[in-house]
């Protein structure tokens, strides 16, 4: 096997690997007390974060989430033996702090947690901006369009060769070149990936959290590692030929797109990743094709069978391309009046236009350019070379409008918000159901109330109830409180506030009797204001 | 293509870790049908505090225990109401009905290690694999609960505080 398939191999292992182990944090050290104390409120800003632990840990990381919603990372740590010193910054304005903290324990497991505090009065947060540097976002932009041309231009062109060409590959440079961009493109991807995640400018690049945020902390984490199997094996399938090996690499381009972003996220999630992925399959084999056939058609005639087995396998390409993309877009839309209301709906409108200009330009070369050119008329080959190259110019600007859709939110997200005040979920698991119900659902401070408690069909009375609230790749929390009942199989836990929007992991651990716990976990969706 | 040998070892180095400030039993394994020594290991109190009760509940293949005394402890034992159960080793030593639960109350310092003994047999129809014990540690402040099991698929060393366990396996 070459030693770039090795690569791609390596590549996916790690990035199961990541799978397996994001997210959990296993408290093999436990928080004793803290000082401030969790949920007290103070006359003055506290100048320092007391933490005392029941062994020995050592300090990773700390964030300080203000009221204002400002998010910044504490380097004040100091860690001796069991208690942990976190300086706060000088002059914290009125209202609700919260510190998010990371620490390992004696034996290497990192534990995280949060300590909220409140100066002067309790006050409810005020959502997150999103990532306010604009750098940041033209960055992540960029990283994207180049990723994306790398998918497109690269592994696309790969099937070309491996699928109309024989193997032969025409413009072989333009293709490698590709993939060698997309490849530069991953780690700064990564990193803006990161940034963005955790709201910090250009000089959060030095940070590791950053880093471990952008790679393991969010779905684009998975977007990369397959995004860099993709381009790995296309890799191996240029310099060994084969079909199996492209038909792979187009898979997992596909796979990686499908992995993260609005459109794979709507439910059904069964439908949705699917059709993403065969909607970037049928992208990367359209636009693969450019390339190689400008170059073989400007070269002569040999370009020509390969152009005509193409002929006639787009249309069902085309058919294929717009079902899906009209399929994602009803979805993410939710009606038509969502097309021009918001600016996704513009983008899509703008994306759109494009693609219309884009399937004139494929018809006319499809049914006036490709016969004679066929039949080895100069001319006509000559203008075919030039209207491929304008429907090439025409296909990165889609590309690069297509990644404009990372900031804006879909019309299905912003419509959950004025409706429900409140936001229920059905847990099962483990012979136990019970209804938790998120009040507010929004950012602030937020209780969540337990309804109908029952383990196999009965209602039970446990002896303690404990709700676990934290958003793991972002590396806040978790908030741990404990329930307090309000009735017959009710209990209600109160104290938590919510920095920001987005999927939070909900844990509800009942005590079912002295020695018998059991677990549920979920998530709630929270609106963004 | 051959996923490389390098997995497996990340998934040890990342996923296995030594749990040295768990409540653990000192035996491993143990053989349906033989008697046994069980003897519970508390290196920590909760959280700084002493310790002030230790409580195991015994599973049902757990028969006739005989919990050790200990000095300066006092020892409690419960036993559910029932009429006659017949000890499957065929040894009847008089108990009419199993012992389902031990506690011991005293006192151990944070800084110190003791250890807790409970003599049991082994039901001779014990099911192969790990058998879990959850016990209740009881401190001067707080409570520590290691009562959490493995769910399929998952591993001890997952959990934040896990019932402590022995393996069942069958005699050779």
């Amino acid at each position: 096997m070459s030693l770039l398939g090795r690569l791609a191999a390596v590549i996916l292992g790690l990035a199961l690997l990541a799978w397996a182990t994001t997210g959990e944090a296993v408290a093999h050290a436990s928080l004793v007390s803290a000082e401030p104390a969790d949920g007290a409120v103070i006359e003055t800003a506290p100048s320092v974060l007391t933490l005392r632990f029941n062994e020995d840990a050592r300090p990773l990381v700390a964030r300080l989430i203000r009221p204002d919603g400002r998010q910044e990372l504490l380097r004040d740590l100091r860690g001796g033996g069991s208690v942990l010193t976190i300086g706060l910054p000088a002059g914290l304005s009125q209202g609700t702090h919260i510190v998010s903290w990371r620490i390992t324990s004696q034996d290497g497991h990192p534990i995280a947690g949060a300590s909220l505090f409140s100066v002067g009065a309790e006050t409810s947060m005020t959502p997150l901006p999103a990532s306010s540097d604009s750098t940041v976002r033209a960055g992540l932009w960029l990283a994207r369009l180049f990723l994306a041309i790398g998918m497109a231009l690269g592994v696309g062109g790969v099937a070309f060769a491996a699928f109309f060409a024989d193997g032969k590959p025409a413009a072989g440079p333009i293709i490698g070149g590709s993939l060698v961009a997309g490849l530069m493109a991953l780690p700064v991807f990564v990193g803006f990936q990161g940034l963005d995640a955790l709201g910090l400018p250009l000089t959060g690049l030095l940070e590791i959290e950053t880093w471990r945020s952008g790679l393991l902390g969010t779905a684009y984490g998975h977007t990369a590692f397959l995004t860099a199997a993709a381009f790995l094996v296309a890799g191996a399938a240029r310099q060994q030929g084969g079909r199996l090996l492209a038909a792979v690499a187009l898979l997992l381009a596909g796979a990686a797109v499908a992995a993260s972003g609005h459109a794979s996220s709507a439910a059904p999630q069964l439908l949705t990743r699917p059709t993403v992925l065969l909607h970037v399959v049928a992208v990367c084999l359209w636009i693969g094709a450019l390339v190689p056939l400008a170059f073989s058609l400007r070269a002569g005639n040999s370009g020509i069978p390969a152009l005509l087995l193409f002929s006639s396998v787009i249309p069902a390409m085309l058919v294929l391309l717009l079902v899906t993309g009209i399929g994602l877009a009803i979805v993410q839309l939710g009606g038509i009046d969502g097309l021009l209301g918001s600016a996704y709906g513009r983008i899509l409108v703008a994306k759109l236009g494009l693609i219309a200009l884009l399937l004139g330009l494929a018809a006319i070369n499809r049914y006036r350019l490709t016969m004679p050119a066929a039949a080895g008329e100069a001319a006509a080959r000559r203008r075919l070379v030039r209207s491929i190259s304008v429907e090439l110019g025409l296909a990165v600007l889609i590309l690069g409008v297509v990644g404009l859709w990372r900031f804006t939110p879909p019309p299905r997200a912003m419509a959950a918000v004025p409706q429900s005040p409140a936001q229920t979920l059905h847990v099962e698991g483990n012979e136990l159901s019970a209804e938790l119900t998120l009040k507010p659902s929004r950012v602030g401070p937020v209780i969540i109330e337990v309804a109908d408690l029952r383990r196999r069909g009965e209602p039970i009375r446990p002896v303690e109830v404990e709700i676990e609230l934290g958003k793991p790749s972002f590396g806040i929390g978790p908030f741990l409180r404990k329930a307090q009942p309000t009735g017959d199989s009710r209990w209600s836990a109160g104290g938590f506030v919510l920095p920001m929007d987005g999927f939070w992991v909900v844990r509800m651990k009942v005590l079912v009797s002295d020695f018998e716990s059991v677990t549920l976990t979920d998530l709630f969706d929270v609106p963004g204001g | 293509m051959r996923l490389p040998g390098l997995l497996p070892g990340f998934a040890v180095a990342l996923l296995a870790t030594a749990a040295q400030a768990h409540i653990t039993f000192e035996n491993k394994e143990v053989v349906p049908g033989s008697t046994v020594k069980l003897v519970l290991r508390v290196p920590h109190g909760c959280g700084g505090s002493p310790t002030t009760r230790v409580r195991i509940q015994l599973p049902e293949v757990l028969r006739a225990a005989k919990p050790q005394p200990k000095a300066g402890w006092e020892l409690a034992v419960v036993r559910p109401d029932a009429g006659l159960h017949a000890a499957s080793t065929g040894h009847a030593h008089g108990t009419s009905s199993d012992v389902r639960e031990v506690s011991w109350s005293g006192r151990l310092d944070d800084a110190y290690y003791d250890e807790f003994v409970v003599r049991v047999t082994v039901d001779v129809k014990a099911p192969a694999g790990p058998l879990y014990v959850p016990i209740v540690q009881e401190c001067e402040t707080g409570v520590e609960r290691w009562i959490e099991v493995p769910a399929a698929g998952q591993s001890s060393d997952e959990l934040s505080s896990p019932a402590p366990s022995i393996r069942v396996t069958p005699r050779t």
